[in-house]
């Protein structure tokens, strides 16, 4: 089985499930495309381990932060970095499915005009480039890829993880 | 008196969620931007109970639980964790250093509520 391929196919899950649960009735369009289009915001955040190292990209227009708000507030940027940290927990839970378990860092936002995200050329080689669009606004959520190349999928060795939005008192 | 109620979490937007739904239900809400943040406010008294996150830059929500119980005034301190993170054996390592609860975000309301309620009323 291809590693990376079910990585990038986990990925798209976390994407999907995300927007869905923050976009809820709005109705979204899913491309995979890494064409060059203008942000206003960028939120980068990373997964690290020995033989697994991700980068996942999430860029944003304005709008697009705006619609997936759960109630209005002004920092868009700080909103972003929040569901790009969700993103990639998300993803982080699929991917102990497969016994892999790498550290999640903290993100990281750049707020402007124009933004221009590079995704592929100079050696930078997004493995998962998807588009969402929604009435009001649009993403791209990108994904880099570094795996070890004797890098094997070990679900015996699956790390058992907490459902999204349980509550466990001890 | 309403039960204050300390929330850290390095993203204002998480805060400001939090702080919304608690207040809604008349709790006091003070915040923290991170885990030294939090042990300070910690240190200045009347906190009945804690909503942190794992992640945060500066101290992580494990290493601050782990500065706070140290302290054994704060022995019977409720520190219910709110994170993206949901691996087992995170949650294990959070139990261990004195966490009382874990929710995966993003959270439901009703469920946060009554696990601070719960919390709340147990450490009186």
């Amino acid at each position: 089985m291809d590693v990376e391929n079910v990585v990038r196919e986990l990925f798209h899950d976390a994407l999907e499930e995300l927007l869905i649960h923050y976009g809820g009735s709005e109705e979204l369009e899913l491309a995979d495309s890494c064409g060059k289009t203008a942000y206003d915001l960028c939120a980068v955040i990373g997964l690290a381990d020995r033989d697994f190292r991700a980068t996942i990209g999430f860029d944003a227009t304005r709008a697009g932060v705006r619609a997936l708000m759960p109630a209005p507030q002004d920092d868009y940027a700080d909103w972003l970095g929040e569901l790009s940290n969700q993103l990639a927990g998300r993803f982080k839970n699929k991917i102990a499915e497969l016994g892999l378990s790498p550290r999640l860092s903290t993100p990281a936002v750049i707020a402007g005009t124009e933004l221009e995200t590079l995704r592929t050329g100079s050696g930078i080689q997004a493995s998962e480039c998807i588009v969402a669009k929604y009435s009001e606004g649009e993403f791209l959520a990108s994904l880099q890829l570094e795996l070890d190349s004797e890098l094997e999928i070990k679900r015996s060795e699956a790390t058992e993880v907490a459902s999204e939005g349980s509550l466990e008192l001890f | 008196m309403s039960a204050k109620i300390l929330v850290v979490d390095d993203s204002v937007s998480v805060r400001q969620q939090v702080r919304v739904t608690l207040e809604q239900q008349g709790f006091d809400v003070v915040e923290a931007c991170d885990g030294l943040e939090g042990v300070a406010t910690i240190a200045g008294g009347n906190i009945d109970c804690v909503v942190c996150d794992v992640n945060m830059p500066n101290m992580n929500g494990i290493e601050m639980i782990k500065k706070v119980k140290a302290d054994g005034a704060n022995e019977a301190l409720p520190i219910l964790m709110l994170t993206t993170e949901g691996a087992k054996e995170l949650i294990m390592q959070a139990k261990a250093a004195g966490a009382s609860g874990w929710i995966v975000k993003p959270f439901k309301a009703d469920l946060l509520v009554a696990a601070v309620q719960k919390l709340t009323l147990a450490s009186v």
